[in-house]
């Protein structure tokens, strides 16, 4: 353990200010999840009365349900797309690979007003597709396979190929050295996407405003036009749901890892 | 390697799971039989009236109903009263604001709800989008019946086939928070006091709309809330740009900054201002300023992209009984378009100027009209609006 | 075997032509569904906003006509607009620049620290961002707002006599920018930290380099990837950003995206809103194309 000097522990005093700064209004979040006083103004009093609410507010109950459903939909075909666009681009040499590359580049930086608004012209006055969950999909989708090309990608560096090149040269066909090898060896990244791009899709807001249709309201849609009523309580206690969810299943995976090293 | 199956296998089963759901989420309420007409005549309330036969006929096959509101204006109560007695499942989509909704229409002449509430110039500009339905009155027998005769005239029936109004409202209202505020301050009950208060700068907030805002600087100086003539929008423009530093928040939901003691002055919906001084008693006051307030109505209003217009109808219709519309009155109050309903008040609500305004003061009053959205009077007020808030 | 069933309906000469063209481009299947896709759904929109920009609208906000006109980004150049976009551009700008001073010194804290709860510590940095950014924006607000604990705990501390509003000015949005935007900046110089040759660092020191120049003569320059590639995540998100000025600004401080958003929705402005939006886009091809330059094809790397 090397010593630390003076200029570590100022690093670290600072590091350790800002991480309190990014979580002071998530764990504000948290704690007021717990309050009697909907508005989440003072505190008036532990209560656990907003988590069953949830359930029982059927506005909520529908929105959490679509934009579940538009999450799962949106991680399946975006890394299906994804890691078959990223294993074109690293095991193949093309041309127009340069510009494929760069492109991918373009939907994740495009201002999400942007993506948005010109999804919305398109929509409406070129293609006439009717709004509704086949546009969100096709809006949610663009975003999250760049996403994971990129995931995939930067992972399939770090992987020995001569499993794959083994078992094409003893014969097996394009699909079963797919199915027993490439997708085994590039699972971690899969993964690794699907869990980057599902809570993207879900807590999407702007993109989904823009696109959205008739009858499909997803949660931050309701939660936005809740917010400006100020009952924020039922919504504080989704929000704790959803840093609860990945907290529990980061210390899994970390208990997982271990056993399988052990 | 197995570990990694049990990984696939889980990821499989959820999917299985949703996919499964997804059917059992778009049934429509299962077989459950539909009463016969005579039986659903049978079972009106006293003093209510049925549409008839093929209205509700229409509305049984129909057997849904999409509507596009405010976060909990219809109160989940109607909503579900009227989805019990007549099995139609009713989707309700939140309205964030009036230009989000007139935007929607819009870009999409089509968009297929079958009831939209509006406020007076959500309506008028929808109708100038030409997306609006004509009502067929006689499957709205309730609302014919129990509609004060001033409605008929400004805003229901033959001659405005269009709306059923909800309510009556007043714009360029304010309230204020009786603990910073000295009552007896001269300017309070005038727009003196929002336009004109510079000891409460970053305590007043303003709603978030265009006409609104530039509305009220007109009635302030004593010109109409519809002008179109340049020189007094200039003059609005001025009240406007000197306001600015003293606002807090272009807010139209302020509710929170009421709350939490932040805004004192607040200009406001005026069936939240009622509900937070019913909530909160001695804590706030209305103000309807005494150069005059905009008077008009709220409504439903039937898109002509909806696929359901009996259901619609008979939602309407179901609205107007006596006791689904207290429900409604009593939730956001303002003044009632139901006279079936004022018996039904609680108790000192007539008393309410806004429930009961007196002859005087509706003289001063006057309705919001269409030419402040088209043409130049948009044009002028968009203008000073980019101003003021860039 | 189910692929032989279908492949087995198409005629046989057509096979062969779509077996031999494959195997010139065995790349196709794979790309070809995502190229595809891109065309359609982020070219081919952002091509049709691009020609909207250039048609001529009727009475204010009303119907469109195909003539090219070019007064869509005159009046960019003109009034309120153009202050818009500057402010915007100086806002994301800053933004970049704050996300870099802080983010920098917590990505080489963590890298050169952090040891064994490396991991650990990145997962706190990106949680946060999986919650809804609605729902933390609102929790700030009401933190920051009058009432809140921040002006609660200064005014009962006797620092302040009267509540501070730092809410709905354009430092609020700044904050509010940095708030949201820190984590991608160090996700990316965090990556470049860790992919760094120790060796390297070692010769500087066997040179007799002190450990501030060795700072900016050899960590610096190779983490120059992570930094554009930061830049790329946080300057152009920034510039579109519509929620933070729309929550913190108090609808009182408008960037580029709000404007956006009140010629499409509002006003009705396609052809206006698109201008806007068009060069919203121009500017982030320009700063992604100079970080590219710039950083090197590591920062295209370090994108994640």
């Amino acid at each position: 353990m090397k010593m630390w000097n003076v200029t570590d522990k100022i690093l670290v005093a600072l590091t350790a200010l800002i991480y309190i700064i990014l979580w002071a209004p998530t764990m504000f979040l948290v704690l007021f999840s717990f309050n009697k006083d909907e508005l989440g103004i003072r505190w008036e009093g532990f209560s656990l009365e907003w988590y069953p609410e949830i359930f029982n507010n059927v506005a909520v109950r529908d929105a959490v349900e679509r934009s579940l459903i538009i999450a799962i939909i949106t991680v399946v075909v975006a890394t299906i797309v994804g890691t078959l666009t990223a294993y074109g681009l690293y095991k193949y040499k093309f041309r127009g690979r340069r510009t494929l590359r760069t492109s991918v580049l373009l939907p994740i930086t495009m201002p999400y007003v942007v993506i948005g608004g010109s999804l919305l012209i398109f929509f409406t006055r070129v293609a006439h597709i009717p709004l509704g969950y086949l546009t969100i999909l096709i809006a949610h989708i663009s975003f999250s396979i760049p996403l994971a090309v990129f995931v995939v990608l930067g992972r399939m560096a770090r992987i020995d190929w001569t499993l794959e090149e083994a078992s094409t040269d003893l014969g097996a066909d394009k699909l079963t050295t797919w199915r027993k090898i490439t997708i085994p060896l590039l699972l971690p990244a899969i993964i690794a996407s699907a869990v980057l791009i599902f809570p993207w899709s879900f807590n999407d807001f702007v993109i989904t405003f823009f696109v959205a249709g008739v009858g499909t309201t997803t949660l931050p849609l309701y939660v936005f036009s809740l917010l400006r009523f100020g009952e924020t309580a039922v919504i504080n206690a989704i929000g704790t749901i959803f840093i609860a969810l990945p907290v529990i299943g980061i210390l899994l995976m970390n208990f997982f890892q271990k056993r399988e090293v052990v | 390697m197995s570990k990694r199956k049990n990984l696939l296998a889980l990821i499989g089963t959820l999917i299985l799971l949703v996919s499964l759901s997804v059917p059992m989420m778009q049934c429509a309420p299962a077989a459950e039989e539909v009463r016969a007409y005579e039986e659903y005549v049978a079972s009106v309330p006293e003093g209510c009236f049925p549409v008839p036969r093929e209205c509700y006929e229409q509305a049984m096959e129909e057997g849904e109903l999409y509507i596009y509101d405010w976060v909990d204006w219809i109160p989940a109560v109607i909503l579900e009263g009227f989805k019990e007695e007549f099995g139609i499942k009713v989707t309700v989509d939140p309205l964030t604001s009036t230009d989000d909704q007139v935007a929607k229409f819009k870009l999409n002449p089509d968009t297929p709800y079958d009831i939209t509430t509006t406020g007076p110039k959500g309506y008028q500009r929808l109708a100038l989008l030409n997306v609006l339905r004509e009502l067929n009155h006689d499957w709205l027998p309730n609302a014919n019946a129990f509609m004060p005769e001033p409605v008929f005239e400004i805003r229901y029936g033959p001659e405005h086939p269009y709306t059923v109004p909800m309510d009556g409202f007043f714009f360029n209202v304010y309230g204020y928070n009786k603990k910073y505020v000295d009552e007896a301050d001269p300017r309070v009950g005038s727009l003196a006091l929002l336009f004109d208060a510079e000891e409460y700068a970053g305590r007043i907030t303003m709603i978030d709309d265009m006409f609104d805002c530039v509305g009220a600087a007109l009635t302030y100086l004593g010109y109409s809330y519809n002008s179109v003539d340049e020189g007094e929008l200039m003059e609005a423009k001025e009240v406007l740009l000197r306001q600015k530093p003293w606002v807090l928040a272009y807010d139209s939901q302020p509710t929170r900054l009421v709350l939490e003691d932040e805004a004192w002055i607040f200009m406001w919906w005026v069936g939240n201002i009622r509900e937070q001084i019913l909530e909160y008693p001695g804590r706030f006051e209305m103000v309807l300023p005494e150069e005059g307030a905009v008077l008009d109505f709220e409504q439903m209003v039937f898109p002509i992209g909806g696929k359901n217009p009996a259901a619609a109808h008979l939602f309407a219709n179901y609205f107007h009984r006596p006791e689904a519309y207290i429900e409604f009155i009593t939730h956001y109050p303002s003044s009632l378009v139901n006279t079936a309903a004022i018996p039904l008040l609680p108790e000192g609500w007539e008393d309410f100027p806004e429930i009961n305004p007196s002859e005087e003061y509706l003289a001063k009053c006057e309705p919001s009209l269409p030419i402040i959205l088209t043409g130049k009077g948009l044009e002028l007020r968009a203008a000073i609006w980019e101003e003021v808030k860039g | 075997m189910l692929a032989s069933k279908v492949v087995g309906k198409v005629p046989r000469n057509l096979r062969e032509k779509i077996r031999k063209f494959l195997a010139k481009q065995p790349h196709l299947p794979y790309v070809g569904p995502f190229s595809l896709w891109i065309v359609l759904f982020v070219i081919a929109p952002l091509g049709v906003i691009l020609y909207f920009s250039f048609l001529t609208t009727g009475a204010y906000g009303g119907e469109i006509f195909p003539i090219f006109t070019l007064e869509h980004y005159l009046r960019l150049w003109r009034g309120a607009y153009g202050i818009i976009l500057l402010r915007t551009l100086l806002f994301a700008f800053g933004t970049n620049i704050v996300c870099l001073l802080i983010g920098y010194p917590m990505a080489y804290c963590i890298a050169r620290r952090g040891g064994r709860w490396k991991a650990t510590l990145l997962f706190l940095v990106i949680i946060p961002s999986w919650t809804s950014w609605l729902i933390r924006l609102y929790a700030l607000r009401t933190i920051a707002g009058f009432a809140g604990i921040i002006n609660s705990t200064l005014l009962s501390l006797g620092l302040i006599s009267s509540p501070l509003g730092i809410l709905f000015n354009p430092y609020a949005v700044m904050f509010g920018l940095v708030y949201a935007f820190l984590p991608f900046m160090v996700l990316p110089i965090y990556a470049s930290l860790v992919g760094l040759d120790p060796s390297l660092l070692e010769a500087s020191v066997d040179l007799g380099a002190t450990p501030f120049r060795r700072f900016l003569t050899v960590t610096l320059p190779l983490t120059k990837g992570g930094i554009f590639a930061g830049t790329i995540l946080v300057f152009i998100p920034a510039l579109g950003s519509w929620l933070v000025p729309l929550l913190l600004g108090g609808a009182k401080v408008m960037m580029a995206g709000n404007l956006v958003h009140l010629q499409y929705m509002t006003v009705g402005n396609i052809p206006m809103g698109s201008s806007i939006a068009v060069v919203l886009v121009a500017v982030v091809l320009l700063i992604m194309y100079l970080s590219i330059k710039l950083g090197g094809e590591d920062a295209l790397e370090r994108i994640l």
